[in-house]
């Protein structure tokens, strides 16, 4: 077994904080302390009884677990390491468990701030007096059930997080019967939590949140859950370590594609771009990759499906107002944290392809305006297309008789605004988001990459505060005054850091782990 | 004529034998009905055109992939997973973890792989010229084609596979890399399969060539007996190729 | 321990189009004849001849086996291979050559329809004239 120790190592070495300087981990993790604290004063869900702040706490690792194994994997996939290391002389399932046991670690890290955050937040909620504080023994008790259940959920989370390399392998049906149910996996903790919020009607209502029940739930998930891990990690070894018998990594597979194709679309391009502006050329090249996934039948299949699942929610959804606020709220939620993530992500997926992108002799502004070009109108075409489909589904309501003229007109305009909204937010992140190159100038200011690259995911928790709020008085009209002091106020800050992201743009080659370390030998 | 180890290992299974290799992806064929051996103890240069087919067919004498049709024995064993620990492949265009000083990544190295060996692998170092403190992503290509090409060495594996050690590799690096691959192969025990494009580089190393164009082998020849009609490697690639 | 030679010129060309054995084995056998490298003298070992010329070991072999074969070298268990010292044995491999060295002089004279003395003959004259 001294293989699968020194493997772990190796893997866990990958993302090690402590290897870019003593204090990192320590300054990381007060920074995600008072951050989460901040967001747990602010926002109304953590503070409505005892036990929300441990809930959050499990719904946030659960996330991340599931989010940074799989981006991992994803990752793996397309790194330049990946034939070395498949070709270590140790099962794949040694491999496989070696770095399922680095992200455990990983995770675990993460667990201590969180759980420190949330205990933190528990006293601050009790000085406030917004809660009557727990005996010692029963809030012991609760901590004790909560970390519990994280520390024995967690190995299920990487697994599933583990298991993206299935679907990247599955066959077209599965890959389409598993997508959705997969995605879901995701969200879970949000579904769970709006459920939650809702029927937060008292503080102590909910019987399944008591520490007994988490108690039990831990139990039960070590009983079921693991055995069902156990096997999947198996199925993971056997089926999702495998690399493509072609030439390159799938990166080059999906650039290289079919040659008959090509010549085909180039030959069509060419015709196109005799005088072209230069940001419209290469706006075209980063387009091209994207209408290359497309062209996947399961992203084929998944196009023609969405729509109709869409109105069909629509079209149920519409005739009552929980109905039409609650499809205003969620319906543009992934494509925007879809937008985000992919933008974040870009840099690393693309390193390889980065330093050729930078030669052209366009100007900075323009490649970088291309990239982003290229994330908002592929999220604004499934933006559009969901809210198109969600009036079908709504009108198709009012032609059946299902919804009144009145329901109706209540539906589509919080979709309108909605959907101006998320607009909205989709261009102020995508934009926020390229001040990420002008953070790499310096090692103190790389720590507010992560309030940035949140932004996505919590997008959403602010709008729905704001915005769409959940206790909204019957027949409640949207509040367009806001949409437009937002516009005024975050659209030009936004816009602000195109140019300051561009003039950085070409730090995105250097890597930020060997400068470090070349700082540290100097 | 004096009885000639090459031809003596008969009763021995072959490091490499391929039987009836297909490949296709995507409707195009990579790997058409490819079959060879390679003797043990031999030195063999796997040449072709870029686009040949070369780096899927050492993928998959590896184990890292799997053919449609086909078989591969290493050893007289299937190829696959099972069978890395008797060989040592240096992947192409395939880069150590990076995050890594060259340090740390030998020490890796020693728990990693069962039949790593120490010695060797800092004689290696100073033959090779690598030096400890580095970081993997910091070097320069020869450097980390050296580095690569000393961890594949360090082991005691009995095949050694080799896709492109050279590419983009300086011509001191170039140099180096022939002759630490000389010095292994002169105990004999070791057998090598090369694939790369610097023909000039290798062609008085090779002591068999497997041609492959298109998918297909085109060609497997005994270097001494082109020589003995007064054909180098060179002018044989060409003759088939151009 | 230092050589005092070396067992093959540093500029020394193989050419790939030939059996590269048999090239290092004429070149090798001349400068034994010549006393170039002196008998007795220690051979590098198959590896370090193979390593220092960047051909394969095998080749490096078979040269020391044509060697050892005409008794120009001798293998020592354990101490290594060394020129010989007997002085018959490399008078026969000289003869060898200078045979082979008259063959080729007198097909040169051949192909100038000659005989091999006219053209010593006019060598002498030539090196007279130009004296």
């Amino acid at each position: 077994m001294t293989g699968l120790k020194t493997l772990v190592q190796l893997e866990y070495s990958r993302y090690s904080l402590s290897r870019q300087g003593k204090y990192r981990p320590i300054v990381l993790a007060l920074s995600l302390i008072v951050l989460l604290l901040a967001a747990g004063v602010f926002l109304p869900g953590p503070r409505a009884s005892e036990r929300s702040p441990f809930i959050y706490a499990v719904f946030l690792l659960w996330t991340a677990a599931i989010a940074i194994s799989s981006l991992h994997m994803l990752m793996f996939m397309n790194q330049s390491h990946r034939d070395w290391m498949l070709s270590f002389p140790h099962s794949r399932l040694k491999l496989l468990y070696a770095k399922g046991i680095s992200l455990l670690r990983h995770n675990l890290n993460l667990t201590f701030p969180v759980l420190a955050a949330s205990v933190s937040l528990y006293f601050i909620s009790v000085q406030a007096g917004w809660y009557q504080p727990l005996p010692a023994g029963g809030l012991l008790y609760m901590i004790a059930a909560y970390t519990l259940f994280i520390i024995v959920s967690l190995p299920v989370a990487v697994t599933l997080g583990l298991a993206v390399s299935l679907l990247l392998r599955a066959g077209k049906t599965a890959l389409l019967l598993m997508m959705i149910p997969y995605t879901l996996l995701w969200i879970l903790p949000a579904m769970i939590g709006s459920i939650l919020s809702i029927s937060y009607s008292g503080t102590q209502s909910l019987k399944f949140t008591a520490p007994g029940y988490v108690l039990c739930a831990a139990l039960a998930l070590c009983l079921i859950g693991w055995p069902l891990c156990y096997q999947l990690m198996r199925l993971i070894a056997a089926k999702g370590l495998s690399v493509p018998s072609g030439t390159g990594r799938s990166s080059a597979a999906l650039t290289s594609g079919r040659p008959g194709f090509a010549s085909k679309r180039s030959n069509r391009s060419s015709s196109l771009t005799g005088r072209t502006a230069p940001f419209i050329i290469l706006y075209r090249l980063c387009i091209r990759r994207v209408h290359r996934i497309e062209r996947h039948p399961a992203i084929v299949i998944l196009k023609l499906a969405l729509p109709f699942i869409i109105a069909a929610a629509a079209y149920f959804g519409s005739s009552y107002e929980a109905g039409s606020l609650a499809i205003a709220r969620s319906l543009f939620m992934l494509p925007v944290l879809f937008g985000s993530v992919w933008m974040i992500s870009r840099s690393s997926i693309e390193r390889k392809h980065q330093s050729w992108w930078l030669s052209f002799p366009q100007s900075r502004l323009v490649l970088l305006l291309s990239g982003v070009a290229m994330v908002w109108v592929t999220a604004m075409r499934i933006i559009t297309v969901l809210a198109v489909s969600a009036i079908a589904g709504s009108i198709t309501g009012l032609i059946t008789g299902r919804t009144t003229t009145q329901e109706l007109s209540y539906a589509l305009t919080w979709l309108l605004f909605s959907f101006l909204l998320f607009t909205l937010s989709l261009t102020v992140i995508l934009c926020l988001l390229q001040a990420e190159y002008y953070l790499l100038k310096s090692p103190a200011l790389t720590i507010l990459m992560l309030p940035l690259a949140l932004l996505g995911p919590l997008h959403s928790i602010l709008i729905n505060k704001f915005m769409i709020p959940d206790s909204l008085p019957g027949g409640a009209l949207p509040d367009w005054s806001l949409l437009g002091w937002i516009s005024v106020i975050a659209l030009p800050l936004a816009l602000c850091c195109l140019p300051a992201g561009a003039k950085y743009y070409h730090l995105s080659l250097m890597q930020p782990k060997s400068k470090a370390s070349q700082t540290k030998q100097a | 004529m004096t009885s000639y180890k090459l031809n003596t290992e008969a009763a021995e299974p072959a490091a490499v034998e391929c039987r009836g290799l297909n490949l296709k992806i995507k409707k195009k064929i990579i790997l058409d009905d490819i079959s060879f051996d390679i003797p043990q103890g031999s030195l063999t240069g796997l040449l072709g055109p870029n686009g040949a087919g070369k780096s899927s067919l050492l993928r998959i004498i590896s184990g890292l992939a799997s053919p449609d049709a086909g078989a591969v024995q290493i050893f007289g064993k299937p190829a696959g997973v099972k069978q890395l620990g008797s060989l040592s492949l240096l992947p192409d265009r395939s880069s150590l973890p990076g995050w890594l000083s060259v340090k740390e990544w030998l020490e890796f190295a020693c728990g990693i792989y069962p039949d790593w060996d120490q010695a060797k692998a800092q004689e290696l170092q100073q033959q090779l010229s690598v030096s400890g403190e580095s970081l993997i992503s910091a070097m320069s290509r020869g450097e980390e084609a050296r580095l690569q090409l000393l961890t594949c060495l360090s082991r005691k594996a009995p095949l050694i596979i080799l896709d492109e050690p050279f590419t983009g590799v300086d011509l001191i690096s170039r140099e180096r890399i022939a002759s630490a691959v000389v010095g292994e192969l002169a105990d004999g025990a070791r057998t090598f399969l090369i694939a790369t494009h610097d023909i000039r580089e290798m062609e008085l190393l090779f002591d068999r060539l497997i041609l492959i164009g298109d998918g297909r082998v085109r060609g497997i020849e005994d270097v001494e007996q082109l020589r003995r009609s007064g054909k180098s490697v060179e002018s044989r690639y060409r003759e088939v190729f151009a | 321990m230092d050589q005092p030679y070396e067992l093959l010129p540093e500029q020394f060309q193989i050419n790939p189009s030939l059996p590269i054995y048999e090239q290092f084995v004429e070149a090798i056998q001349r400068r034994i004849i010549s006393g170039l490298i002196p008998p007795g003298s220690r051979l590098p070992s198959v590896r370090d001849l193979a390593a220092g010329r960047g051909v394969n070991p095998t080749t490096a072999a078979r040269t020391y086996q044509e060697l050892e074969r005409m008794g120009l070298i001798v293998t020592y268990r354990g101490q290594g291979t060394f020129v010989t010292r007997e002085d018959a044995v490399i008078g026969e491999a000289r003869k060898v050559i200078m045979r082979k060295a008259i063959k080729e002089f007198k097909a040169a004279a051949d192909t100038l329809g000659i005989t091999a003395e006219q053209l010593l003959e006019f060598d002498k004259e030539d090196s007279n004239d130009i004296l």
